[in-house]
């Protein structure tokens, strides 16, 4: 059936402004922004309120009423992105709320003052410190202790629903850091009464070649050092072969580190909490130097 | 079409002026045409010089099909008092496959199908064309959409280039 002709019939230009953002809503947010970019028509139904809509989170209107400081945006285009690039902190700055651009998923990261820490309240063990230019205004900083556990947890309603989800402690070492290499960490995560994750992980590849290392830099005990030791991990990974048997720490855009602590499966977000620990408390070995932002619930590609 | 004598016949006219017979009933799967009926009942013959012969007559099979199939599922649960689920869920299936079969058609075609189906408000039509047409989107560049969609390029290289920088992660080619 040939219905072509001299005529405009059949041009997809010509559909309405309404169907092609239709047609458009129904692609993900990459697909949107290469429809942008096809023709006039395309831009128009592509950068529309109607098509980013779709692409938002459809409780996004009650998570920015959650925000601290008021979110202001021109367009839904421009919400999408403003969340995806800069996350809005809410609940009073203990949390914050992002989306992830391929999927328009939500993305969260529990501040450390959100999160229970033994002995986090007593400032011989653990201190809190200003840290500028980061996502919370605050970290932790771990002075000494041999039982080292942090908790925190996250209502799975809050999440999106029908997502995979990566859990990610977000921290620094600071130049002083020791005893967090081996034995290694645990995490485990627990999705209302079910354990779904658990794993080993070293936040410090290899302690003793890291003391080697600290020793012979002559590192300053006390006083933080923030940045002066950053990416020092990694050089002892390349001096010696260390087994990969633990998960190893990546640097993130933002300065900070992040380590894996697992993962799960929200399904409809009636599962109640989920509840992310990270510990070493086996050991008996004193450990310090960690600096704790707060642990990060992305989801998973 | 062996119907039954009770039923009412409407004639549907194309903008080059063919004629379709239709039952009432596969007419009144176009909301456009049910609001019409519904307004004035005794309306027998419809003009609609937006819609050409060859989208109308695919329109026409498109309502004729979901039709029977409903028609077919309600009489098997009259028969046997319940539906039987795995009965339903293979006519659901059969249904999906007679969709899919439908929409294989060029793009041309399928935009009228989508203007059709817009401008007359058949739903289930609209969601198929549309989803349809998106999928012909979906994880292609500026270039190959053109393609797909024989459209020419009306931005100017400036536009274009503001366009891509601001989200360059859209335009990288996918791994």
């Amino acid at each position: 059936m040939e219905s072509g002709g001299a005529t405009a019939v059949g041009d997809i230009n010509q559909l309405p402004d309404d169907c092609l953002s239709h047609v458009i809503s129904l692609t993900s947010s990459r697909d949107a922004c290469a429809s942008s970019a096809v023709s006039t028509a395309f831009r128009s139904a592509a950068d529309s309120d109607d098509t980013w809509q779709r692409f938002l989170p459809p409780d996004y209107l009650y998570m920015l009423s959650r925000a601290v400081a008021p979110v202001e945006y021109a367009s839904k285009k421009e919400l999408f992105f403003r969340l995806c690039d800069h996350p809005v902190l809410i609940d009073g700055g203990k949390l914050s709320f992002g989306l992830d651009r391929w999927s328009g998923k939500k993305s969260f990261m529990v501040s450390a003052r959100a999160l229970w820490i033994v002995w986090g309240s007593d400032e011989r063990y653990w201190s809190w410190m200003p840290v500028p230019d980061s996502r919370f205004s605050e970290a932790i900083g771990l002075i000494d202790v041999c039982w080292l556990e942090i908790r925190g947890k996250i209502s799975t309603k809050t999440l999106s629903p029908q997502t995979s989800y990566t859990v990610y402690l977000i921290f620094k070492l600071a130049d002083t850091a020791r005893g967090l290499g081996t034995p290694p960490q645990e995490t485990a995560i627990t999705v209302g009464e079910e354990a779904v994750s658990r794993k080993s992980v070293c936040l410090q590849p290899d302690d003793r070649g890291r003391r080697r290392l600290l020793r012979g830099q002559f590192r300053m005990w006390g006083g933080w050092g923030v940045g002066a030791g950053m990416g020092m991990a990694n050089e002892v990974d390349k001096d010696a072969a260390l087994p990969q048997k633990w998960e190893s720490e990546g640097e993130r855009d933002d300065g900070w580190m992040e380590i894996e602590m697992g993962g799960f499966y929200n399904s409809n977000g009636e599962d109640g909490d989920v509840e992310m620990s990270f510990m070493e408390v086996k050991g008996g070995h004193w450990k310090r130097g960690l600096i704790l932002h707060g642990i990060e619930i992305r989801p998973k590609h | 079409m062996a119907r039954s004598s009770t039923e009412n016949m409407i004639t549907l006219m194309s903008s080059d002026g063919e004629e379709f017979m239709v039952t009432e009933k596969v007419a009144r799967e176009c909301t456009t045409i049910r609001n019409m009926l519904e307004d004035d009942c005794v309306i027998t013959n419809i003009p609609l010089p937006n819609v050409t012969s060859d989208i109308l007559s695919m329109v026409i099979e498109y309502c004729m099909e979901h039709v029977a199939a409903a028609e077919k599922a309600a009489a098997e649960t009259a028969e046997k008092g319940s539906s039987s689920a795995p009965a339903a869920a293979k006519a659901n299936k059969d249904l999906e496959e007679w969709d899919k079969a439908f929409m294989n058609v060029d793009v041309y075609t399928l935009c009228d199908l989508i203007l059709a189906a817009n401008y007359l408000n058949v739903s289930g039509l609209l969601d198929l064309t549309i989803q349809t047409a998106a999928n012909l989107i979906k994880g292609k560049s500026p270039e190959q959409i053109r393609k797909t969609f024989h459209i020419q390029n009306d931005l100017s290289l400036e536009e274009e280039e503001k366009i891509r920088s601001q989200t360059p992660w859209a335009f990288e080619k996918s791994e």
